[in-house]
């Protein structure tokens, strides 16, 4: 070798040498999520989370975070499944009816350690919904924390009901829907089929959302558990309630037969395309409806659930979306950084304001941005819960009970079974799913 | 070595020794029987476990031995599924037959326009199933479908389809055929195309006429293309899960939920990981006979001159 030739190597050796320093010095890590959101797309919550990371890379640039899209109904499935093989992202979006799987898996990172014990007082005491927050607390350890607070409502048309002369304040009871609903039922073009359905509601035995009859049931929480995981929806209630769904398709012909077969996604997108003036549906939708509505974006709202008496309204029930970071993640420090931003209150500021979603924080809701009237849907969530709100206990398998009512609203409607031997059937199936 | 002409065998050293010959084979074959193994044995033998326990979230929390296997033949929903299955099963099978033989005798002769229509035929099977099922569904809706102007002429315009059980059965059945008449057509049709043209020829000669050369030509010499096709579809019918869960949730009534409904419903909605791998195994068995079946059919063929 010359010594040019070793010179030249030397330099070249040295460089190589600085640039892996300077690689090293600035390795990121890569924190990966499963949700069913894709921040690609652009759907608000989608364009909510998209600027929450660039937001959180902005202010981390040693962190990225990788957003793994998965189909809502499998990701936890996958999450526990993966907890076994090794194969988990960071963090997972978890529903409602899963949260105990995070505690009988063993997935779930301890959030206390990890996030809640850092926090002062008052930022716990943000989450106006303590059921939500607590939710996913298992043996006093947090493993989840609510991202979303969700539940189903009723969305009704502005238009058609001012066209029909119904006050939507004065539908308080379920005897006020029903009468609605047979003046909202229109056949504009006189071809004999029915073009607008007065009332809306998804009875398919998947992808369920809640019905009259659950409802109804929940008028009276503590008579529904008669012991842990025991449930009795043979009640005066129960029979009230499943008579009256199955009315609404059969006697008063206001909602159409589909309803059997139609499941929540279904209900939204048919309330989209204008073929329902009342429809129940899933609260989380509601940016969804107001991005689509063919109607025009302002032209629907959400009452509360009405009860039999109208003294106060029906139960309403809280569900929604909680992240969780997974126990054996290798970056579970990174991990909790992007959590404490998506939770704190920037994060969700973007979710409400961006993603159209109802706060989790009480400072968030009562902050001066959220004054507006068009806010005034969120607040009428948030007083609902306030006044009835009621959460499924996480430790009972309840996946199935509304999927076991549509079908014994089904057996009543198809096979005019006696609804009381229909909704024992529906216990049986309950208590067949511990 | 020319073509046509047979490849050495080699002497066999001892009774377990490979020859060259089978070495080489083997060389070819194992990574997919690993693969294999990796991928069907491995789960296979996991799910079997598991049948005998309760799983939570993929905990086996408690052992149950037989149980699960009692829970399940004695389930109503499973019982309510074979019997759905059964139903699916056999008219799906009959009418898929029925319309790829059809298919298949009417678009024989490779003419350009024969080829273009098979290539139309073969459309819904190569699109995915869960597009083809929700595009069925829709149009099977009464609001949003079309089949309200179908059926409105002839004073059923509200007739739900999908939420009455016959219908939405029909419907089911609808899908099957729509999409899978074009496998049976290509079975099928390579069958037809191995009978030789002669017999037909002889056969109009003796004056026989359409009918009776399908009856005693056609039918007979496409013995095997026509099991082979059953068996097939029988196993893809059993085990079918996309046309029962996008088009009707299993509903109305479980009037439509199948067997591989009912297992992603235990598996998947109710995480009773336990019942569902016993359901599945049962469901395993019952294919291991159809497939054994298969190879019957196969073995049979061989020995055909």
């Amino acid at each position: 070798m010359t010594p040019g030739t070793r010179k030249s190597a030397l330099l070249a050796g040295t460089i190589l040498s600085l640039s892996m320093l300077a690689g090293v010095a600035s390795a990121e890590t890569t924190v990966t999520m499963w949700t069913f959101l894709d921040p690609n797309k652009t759907s608000p919550r989608e364009v909510a989370l998209k600027q929450m990371i660039a937001d959180f890379e902005a202010a981390n640039p040693d962190i990225k975070v990788k957003v793994e899209p998965q189909d809502f109904a499998q990701m936890p499935t996958k999450f526990f499944l993966g907890h076994q093989t090794g194969g988990n992202p960071d963090i997972v979006w978890i529903d409602a009816k899963n949260l105990s799987g995070l505690d009988t898996s063993g997935a779930g990172a301890n959030l206390d350690e990890l996030l809640i014990n850092q926090w002062p007082q008052e930022d716990k005491d943000d989450y106006y919904a303590k059921a939500s927050f607590d939710a996913a607390m298992f043996g006093g350890v947090h493993t989840a924390l609510p991202l979303f607070n969700g539940g189903s409502m009723i969305y009704y048309r502005k238009d058609l009901l001012k066209e029909a002369g119904i006050d939507p304040a004065s539908l308080t009871t379920w005897d006020a829907i029903l009468e609605a609903a047979k003046k909202l039922t229109k056949d504009n073009d006189n071809d004999g089929r029915v073009d607008v359905w007065g009332f809306g509601m998804p009875l398919a035995p998947l992808k369920t959302e809640s019905s009259p009859v659950y409802i109804s049931l929940l008028e009276q929480p503590a008579a529904l558990y008669t012991g842990e995981c025991e449930i009795k929806l043979s009640s005066d209630l129960g029979v009230k309630g499943i008579t009256y769904t199955a009315d609404l398709i059969t006697k008063h012909k206001v909602t159409p037969q589909d309803a059997l077969v139609i499941n929540v996604d279904d209900v939204t997108d048919q309330f989209i395309a204008g073929r329902y003036a009342i429809s129940i549906g899933s609260m989380l939708r509601y940016s969804v409806i107001k991005g689509k509505a063919a109607f025009g974006a302002d032209n629907f709202d959400i009452i509360k659930w009405p009860s039999w008496t109208g003294e106060k309204p029906g139960a309403t029930p809280l569900s929604g979306w909680w992240v969780a970071a997974w126990k054996n993640s290798p970056h579970l420090p990174e991990a909790g950084k992007f959590l404490n931003y998506m939770l704190g209150k920037e994060g969700v500021g973007l979710w409400t304001t961006v993603g159209g979603q109802v706060p989790t924080r009480k400072s968030v809701l009562e902050s001066p941005d959220f004054a507006g009237p068009q806010y005034d849907w969120v607040r009428l969530m948030v007083d609902a819960w306030g006044q009835t709100g009621y959460m499924d206990p996480p430790s009972c398998n309840t996946r199935t009970l509304q999927g076991a009512l549509n079908e014994a609203t089904a057996r009543v409607v198809l096979d005019n079974l006696d609804p009381v031997e229909a909704l024992k059937e529906a216990e049986a199936k309950f208590a067949d799913a511990q | 070595m020319p073509a046509g002409q047979a490849v050495p065998r080699g002497p066999r050293t001892s009774r377990f020794a490979l020859r060259p010959d089978e070495r080489r084979s083997l060389g070819f074959i194992l990574p997919f029987v690993l693969i294999e193994l990796a991928l069907v044995a491995g789960p296979l033998a996991l799910g079997f476990y598991y049948s005998f326990f309760k799983v939570e979230y993929f905990q086996l929390t408690s052992f149950r031995g037989l149980d699960n296997y009692w829970r399940v033949i004695t389930s109503p929903m499973v019982l309510g599924s074979i019997g759905a299955t059964a139903i699916f099963s056999i008219v799906a099978l009959g009418l898929t037959l029925t319309v790829g033989m059809a298919l298949a005798v009417h678009l024989e002769r490779d003419s350009r326009w024969n080829v273009a229509v098979r290539a139309v035929a073969l459309v819904p099977y190569v699109i995915s199933m869960l597009v083809g099922s929700l595009l069925l569904r829709w149009i099977f809706s009464t609001d949003a479908g079309f089949m309200a102007v179908v059926l409105g002429p002839i004073g059923l315009g509200d007739h739900s389809v999908l939420a009455n059980p016959g219908s939405a059965m029909a419907a089911l059945v609808f899908n099957a055929v729509w999409r899978d008449s074009a496998f049976a057509m290509i079975v099928l049709l390579a069958g037809l195309k191995s009978i030789p043209p002669s017999l037909y020829d002889a056969a109009r000669v003796d004056g026989a006429g359409a009918f009776y050369r399908f009856r005693r030509i056609t039918l007979p010499l496409m013995r095997l293309s026509i099991l082979i096709a059953v068996v097939r579809l029988l196993i893809h019918f059993v085990n079918v899960l996309t046309f029962s869960l996008i088009l009707t949730g299993g509903g109305p009534n479980g009037a439509t939920r199948t067997t591989g409904l009912a297992l992603y419903e235990l598996g998947f909605v109710e995480f009773k990981l336990g019942d569902a791998n016993a359901l599945a195994i049962l469901v395993f068995l019952f294919n291991l006979i159809l497939v054994a079946f298969n190879l019957l059919l196969f073995r049979e063929r061989r020995r055909a001159p």
